[in-house]
């Protein structure tokens, strides 16, 4: 690939004269190249375009709109640049009332700016949004990567809650949530929103909804005139019944998505009795009653428009399902391990390399733990169990037949014959028999699984401990590398690093920059405050002041990048640290389980069997 | 109903450009003449396949809703892709994203809106390359677009069915093309044939005329064999062109005679232009 300076007429595809030709995608790439003279916005203006290693800027193209990312002074900010024409009063109109409507939630959307004049394309100016950056990866590719960990999907499944509640309370509706417009952070504990194309606030009651949403997340019959709170419902349920249905069968993902919908898409829901999507989650919601739930709500919904619209109507209050799934979900601080496989919440800390599908579902102790008495010792309580005692009555039982039927057999043989041999065997074979037997007791077995669940805590604590002293080990490394204490300091140090000879031939000529080599100027840090004492001739003074700030941004950007990621990595040990805590506490409740459990010895046993115990 | 399909990357749909490149196009174009025809041509095709690549684009990840080839013909039949992506036939938009034979700083006077121009550089990438030398072979290159579509729409039975563009100058001169252009026009997906569009490019002083729905004042023979061989707009492409300001009825096809550069690029985009890429 080599870059040719051409001097050449590019095709004017949106002639400059006559009517105003609204601009596509390529002709908003093309100018925001040049951010300086495109932009009018004074914090725009200096930023820089992210870039891809073409050197063409990162556009993220949607159905209306194409997003470009800039960096500034300021962090990074998002310019929305609309592809199709529409009416600009109108629109500028909601956006205020967008603006207005949003401000105060900031916890699930981004502060954002409506521009009149937002970038000019050829002789004119044209709208355009900027909106701060959210940080957050997209739902679709958060799945990709969680599909298969059931502790971040609930996790999800209770941000969802909590942003649709909230967003109620305010009388507030995005209308448009799809895996593109919901970004989530790594652990699936916050969500935020982008894209306000579509959003409801109070002040716009009335008005007609401006776009319909992603087909394969709302109603198929949404129509414009639906436009209220309560607009999230039904695509929230689509997503809650697929994030439930994923905790029960992570390879759903695989088979339904193609990255374009969570599961369900717009034939689904246009047609749930001959779905394939839906017959798969009604045949996991056997298992589950929340999910069952979500699933019959949601095709009920699909099914007749007036549920739908019932859906909308039934006020600030929500489907009982989504609180049933907000009671169900696990305490947020759970272990965040890195590699951790979502595992049912009663052994949650039995994370492993293999991502095992949960598949103990429904066993007593799951029910344990989410009773009220979830602080009950929960390996004492199961012998209390009536299954358990049945096993044990049918063990013992079994046994005493068993050696009873053997001590006859061989009696009556030894009588026929006389061979002692045959006593000896008889005793060899019994006592197998009450080994085997003994091992199957509840009560023993019962007190295995306690001894085994403490030594993997015990091995869970030595590995948190490990990876505490690694991450503390990257973070004294990483801070000898970044030791500033602020961006000027930083910026200083990295700048002492860019010679001035760089900038020659393009900015300074070589008799200036022999001159200032010799006065001692020979770096990009030397400049910094005293361009302007240094009498350089005009065109090179501004151009290298230019060159400087270039490079100043650039570093300043980089020690931004830098804080964040030393938090990132003080915040990964913090975690950790909170993880081996949890284990550790988990840990003592099950020694003190290990005291107070029954006697489980062989003793105890043999004299059971004899039923003189 | 036909030409509904949904375009996603397990389904995507495929746009094959069928480009002149004979002696003919050497020519100056456009009352102005500032510019060769084929240069004309190269930069519509490379500013339409940014356009593909940006429809695609959500940040660094392209997804491939696209598989595009290009082919042009001039003395030979030889692909029109180069550089990483040379000889190949289908290219996934991601790769034609990621392997421009070059990006060109070029500059670009523009009016400033006071009365004055401005230079501006903008980066350009360009993946076809201008060329202007030898006869016409229009019919090879469309048996040649027929074998490689008839090879695709097999592996994407399900697909919205391939869009064939066919820029062009003038008279074949390996016989007549239209058979040809019928049996391109029987290949096709469960979701329809496939499409073939005509982009006559002269320097005939006529009115331009676009998307015609009858024969009837059609400048020449070869016209004709174009807008017969053309297909007619599925109803969404006739939406399109409708809101783009053109004047179309039920059996306009997609044929274009004399445009500008503008129109051309415009006729580009609107003929791919396929079902809601979200």
């Amino acid at each position: 690939m080599r870059l040719q300076a051409l001097t050449e007429n590019t095709p004017q595809t949106h002639a400059t004269s006559g009517p105003r030709a609204w601009p596509d995608a390529v002709a908003y790439r093309e100018a925001v190249q040049n951010p300086q003279t495109a932009l009018a916005d004074p914090l725009l203006r200096g930023a820089q375009v992210a870039g891809d290693r073409l050197g063409l800027p990162v556009a993220y193209s949607g159905r209306f709109a194409v997003v470009f990312r800039l960096h500034t002074t300021d962090g990074d900010w998002a310019l929305r640049c609309f592809t199709q024409a529409g009416e600009s009063a109108l629109r500028k109109q909601r956006y205020q009332a967008v603006s207005d409507g949003l401000a105060g939630h900031q916890a699930f959307f981004v502060p954002f700016r409506y521009l009149e004049q937002g970038i000019k394309v050829g002789a004119h100016w044209f709208p355009a949004v900027a909106m701060r950056w959210a940080e957050g990866e997209p739902l679709g590719r958060w799945l990709d990567e969680h599909h298969d960990r059931p502790v971040a999907l609930r996790r999800l499944c209770r941000a969802l809650a909590d942003l649709i509640t909230t967003l109620e309370r305010a009388g507030i509706a995005h209308g448009d949530w799809q895996h593109d417009n919901l970004l989530v952070s790594d652990d699936g504990r916050r969500v935020t929103l982008v894209d306000y194309d579509g959003v409801f606030v109070p002040a716009l009651a009335g008005a007609p909804s401006p776009e319909l949403g992603h087909p394969n997340y709302q109603h198929p019959a949404r129509h414009p005139e639906q436009y209220a709170v309560g607009l999230d419902r039904f695509a929230h349920l689509v997503i809650q019944t697929a994030l439930l249905a994923l905790v029960r069968d992570p390879t759903l993902w695989r088979q339904f998505s193609d990255g374009e919908c969570v599961l369900f898409k717009k034939a689904d829901l246009q047609n749930p009795p001959r779905s394939a999507v839906f017959a798969a989650v009604g045949a996991l919601g056997r298992d589950d009653a929340t999910l069952a739930e979500c699933a019959s709500k949601l095709e009920a919904a699909c099914a007749s428009s007036t549920a739908a619209q019932a859906l909308l109507d039934a006020g600030p209050v929500l489907p009982p399902a989504v609180l049933e799934a907000e009671k169900q979900s696990p305490d947020p601080e759970r272990v965040r391990a890195r590699d951790a496989a979502g595992v049912e919440d009663s052994k949650w800390w039995l994370v492993g390399g293999a991502r095992a599908a949960p598949q103990s579902a429904s066993t007593p102790a799951l029910a344990a733990k989410l009773s009220p008495a979830a602080n009950a010792p929960e390996f004492v309580t199961r012998l209390a169990h009536p299954e358990t005692i049945a096993f044990e009555q049918t063990n013992l039982g079994t046994l005493r037949i068993s050696l009873l039927a053997r001590a006859l057999i061989f009696g009556g043989l030894w009588a026929f014959t006389g061979h002692h041999g045959l006593v000896q065997f008889a005793c060899l074979v019994s006592l197998l028999l009450v080994g085997v037997s003994f091992a199957a007791w509840p009560r023993k077995k019962i007190k295995t699984e306690l001894r085994a669940a403490i030594a993997v805590l015990d091995e869970r604590i030595d590995e948190c401990r490990q990876r505490i002293a690694d991450g503390h080990a990257t973070l004294g490394l990483f801070s000898t590398t970044f030791s500033a204490r602020n961006a000027a300091e930083f910026a200083a140090a990295e700048l002492r690093h860019v010679p001035l000879a760089k900038a020659a031939p393009g900015q300074i000529g070589a008799p200036t920059l022999r001159r200032l080599q010799a006065a001692g100027v020979t770096t990009a840090a030397d400049l910094i405050g005293r361009i302007n004492a240094l009498n350089l001739p005009p065109g090179e003074g501004a151009a290298l002041t230019q060159w400087l700030d270039t490079h100043a941004t650039q570093a300043r950007h980089q020690y931004q990048q830098g804080v964040a990621r030393r938090i990132v990595l003080e915040q990964n040990i913090a975690d950790l640290e909170q993880a081996k805590e949890r284990c550790r506490k988990e840990r003592n409740n099950l020694e003190g389980e290990q005291q107070r459990y029954p006697d489980a010895s062989f003793s105890l046993y043999l004299r059971k069997v004899l039923k003189v115990a | 109903m036909p030409y509904s399909a949904e375009i996603n990357r397990s389904k995507p749909t495929a746009f094959f450009f069928l480009i002149d490149q004979s002696g003919s196009m050497d020519d100056p174009w456009g009352a102005d003449g500032t510019k060769r025809k084929c240069d004309a041509v190269a930069d519509a095709i490379n500013r339409l396949l940014s356009n593909l690549v940006v429809r695609c684009a959500k940040g660094e990840d392209v997804r491939d809703y696209f598989q595009i080839g290009v082919l042009g013909y001039g003395g030979t039949v030889a692909n029109g892709f180069g550089g990483a992506l040379a000889g190949r036939q289908f290219v996934p938009v991601s790769e034609v994203a990621n392997h421009p034979l070059r990006v060109e700083q070029r500059t670009r006077k523009e009016d400033d809106g006071a009365g004055g121009l401005i230079e501006r550089t903008i980066r350009f990438p360009v993946w076809f390359e201008a060329n202007a030398s030898g006869a016409t072979p229009m019919t090879g290159a469309i048996d040649t677009a027929r074998g490689a579509l008839k090879a695709w729409c097999e592996l994407y039975p399900l697909s919205y069915p391939p869009v064939v563009i066919n820029i062009s100058d003038g008279e074949p001169t390996d016989g007549d093309p239209k058979p040809s252009g019928e049996r391109l026009k029987e290949v096709g997906t469960n979701d329809g044939n496939a499409l073939f569009f005509n982009i006559y490019i002269s320097a005939q002083n006529k009115r331009p005329i676009e998307f015609p729905d009858t024969q009837i004042g059609l400048p020449d023979e070869f016209a004709q064999t174009l807008f017969e061989m053309s297909s007619v707009l599925p109803p969404r492409l006739c939406q399109e062109a409708r809101k783009d300001g053109y004047n179309v009825t039920e059996t306009s096809r997609g044929f274009s005679f004399n445009a500008d550069l503008r129109a051309l690029v415009q006729f580009l985009d609107i003929g791919t232009r396929t079902a809601d890429l979200r």
